[in-house]
């Protein structure tokens, strides 16, 4: 079930999603009057180089320049993102599919929002530490954690499946940035969980959530997320928000703990890219 | 890191009316404008001397992708700012104008104000026309912005009635004197496009419509509000006189076509 759109500028949330990570995946925004395109130049796929279209008509009437664009760019992938809130999109899907243009879907992502500012209560658990990563030692066990439980294969638990280089590379230089805040969870003094918050104008965007292969089903990941939320709440008023796998068992503990569907972000990729680029 | 953060937000704040592209990279960030040409509005800000210098090429082959003059805006705070101007005029790059950046966290006390939040078509035409007006007009003492081009004349003309920006107009007399518009994004809010009619300019009467928007960020709650004006313009005086603080200032530097 979505919510329906009240006190929430949508479009505001995806150019903050731009904004929080502008040190870390994204680093090019081309506003335009249509929609946006959002890029990276450390990391090629569709996930972090895509268009988001602000108002359906003016996509259509503009999709020749948007879809030139997109294709200039010959070395990322030309990705479409439609997000549902949007009205009449469904036309735009229907000219994505059209011969001339030829974008597959690929997937779909829920965009959530955790809003309530009261403190969740955490389970008791021995021989646990959460550690703000601050310098190089950390970070090593940051990125640690994070290779192994975003390297393995694409799983329910993991919908994300194994990340490519890049996504690690690109983590050292983030973390230089205040904004960019890190958690480590360890259980015994060893490494086990992590995840990150990344701030922008007091809104708070959870990324990078994952627990050691090896450690899964021990509630790590859960622990952390509380540490997290009630760190959150107790330093900002504003709102958290993260995106994941619509459908996924990732996403319905997410609603477990409290978060709330925003909307959900068809990802559309032109069919045979790769090839047409060789 | 802070400071950069101004810039970014500065560009949020904007990306619906001036700025509209935004490039960041670990050695500093850019920021242009496919609507306005102009080097006001198409620069790359450093973050140090030395990723300035190592990356000239890389910057300059930037500026020709986006079919703009090479130009650079130098923040006050960074360690030898002297030394890349310095560097900067030998590679052939002039100075412009230094700009500086104002924050301003207090209510104003001033009771007795009659402005207009543009609502109605009727109302954005009346602000328009001031807009179009003054900035056609010559610069003053008062009034440091003037003689623009066309295509900032055209963006005005353009202009909508938005949910994101505020449009007002001060009157005196029941003569309207200026307009200003308001950016809002959360907490945070900014002022652009303050114009006093040719007429207005010998007082700085036409400044109330800038107390006139502070009103209007505190009434939503913003707590922070950006101004940037000419560095040590009578504007700048004035905004420290009535609640504003300097943060830093930037420094333009454009190479010759």
């Amino acid at each position: 079930m979505i919510i329906k759109k009240t006190k929430y500028d949508f479009s505001k949330l995806i150019f903050i999603h731009f904004a929080v990570q502008k040190h870390m995946y994204f680093n090019n925004a081309i506003c335009e009057n249509y929609g946006t395109f959002y890029m990276s130049d450390n990391i090629e796929d569709s996930s972090w180089n895509y268009f988001v279209p602000e108002n359906a008509y003016l996509t259509l009437r503009n999709f020749d320049k948007i879809y030139k664009n997109l294709i200039t760019n010959k070395s990322k992938a030309s990705c479409i993102c439609l997000p549902n809130y949007l009205i009449d999109y469904k036309y735009i899907k229907e000219l994505l599919q059209e011969e001339k243009y030829k974008y597959k879907y690929e997937s779909k992502e829920s965009w959530l929002i955790y809003d309530n500012k009261k403190t969740l209560r955490q389970a008791k658990k021995d021989n646990i530490t959460i550690k703000l990563l601050n310098n190089s030692k950390l970070m090593k066990d940051y990125l640690n954690v994070f290779a192994d439980a975003y390297g393995g294969e694409k799983t329910e638990l993991s919908p994300y499946g194994g990340l490519s280089k890049e996504y690690i590379n690109s983590l050292d230089e983030a973390y230089k940035y205040d904004n960019n805040l890190a958690f480590i969870l360890y259980y015994n003094n060893k490494p086990v969980s992590v995840a990150s918050l990344c701030l922008h104008g007091g809104y708070g965007g959870i990324y990078g959530v994952g627990t050691k292969q090896a450690d899964r089903g021990q509630g790590f990941s859960k622990y952390l997320m509380i540490y997290l939320i009630n760190y959150y709440n107790s330093h900002y008023d504003k709102y958290l928000f993260l995106q994941t796998e619509t459908d996924s068992l990732v996403e319905r503990f997410y609603k477990h703990l409290g978060f709330k569907k925003l909307f959900e972000m068809e990802m559309y990729v032109k069919e045979n890219f790769n090839e047409q680029q060789q | 890191m802070n400071n950069n953060n101004n810039f970014f937000d500065n560009f949020a704040l904007q990306r619906k009316m001036y700025f509209n592209v935004c490039r960041i990279t670990n050695y500093g960030e850019y920021y242009f404008s496919t609507l306005i040409k102009d080097s006001d509005w198409n620069y790359f800000i450093p973050y140090t001397k030395e990723a300035l210098l190592d990356n000239l090429d890389s910057i300059e082959k930037e500026f020709k992708k986006n079919n703009r003059t090479i130009s650079f805006a130098i923040p006050s705070y960074i360690d030898d700012n002297e030394k890349i101007l310095k560097a900067l005029k030998q590679k052939g790059c002039l100075f412009g104008n230094k700009e500086q950046w104002l924050e301003c966290s207090k209510k104003p006390n001033k009771k007795e104000m009659k402005y207009t939040v543009v609502k109605t078509e009727a109302e954005l035409d009346l602000f328009k026309y001031i807009l179009i007006r003054t900035y056609s007009s010559s610069t003053s003492k008062i009034q440091p912005y003037g003689n623009l081009n066309e295509e900032y004349l055209k963006k005005i003309e353009n202009l909508k009635i938005n949910q994101n920006q505020t449009n007002l107009i001060y009157f005196f007399n029941n003569s309207p004197v200026s307009a200003c518009t308001i950016c809002f994004d959360g907490d945070l809010s900014a002022i652009y496009n303050v114009a006093i009619l040719p007429k207005y300019q010998d007082t700085d009467l036409g400044y109330n419509a800038v107390l006139g928007a502070i009103k209007e960020c505190f009434k939503s709650k913003c707590n922070k509000i950006l101004i940037q004006v000419p560095r040590g313009s009578f504007f700048n005086e004035w905004l420290l006189k009535n609640g504003f603080i300097d943060l830093f200032y930037l420094t333009f530097c454009a190479k010759k076509k």
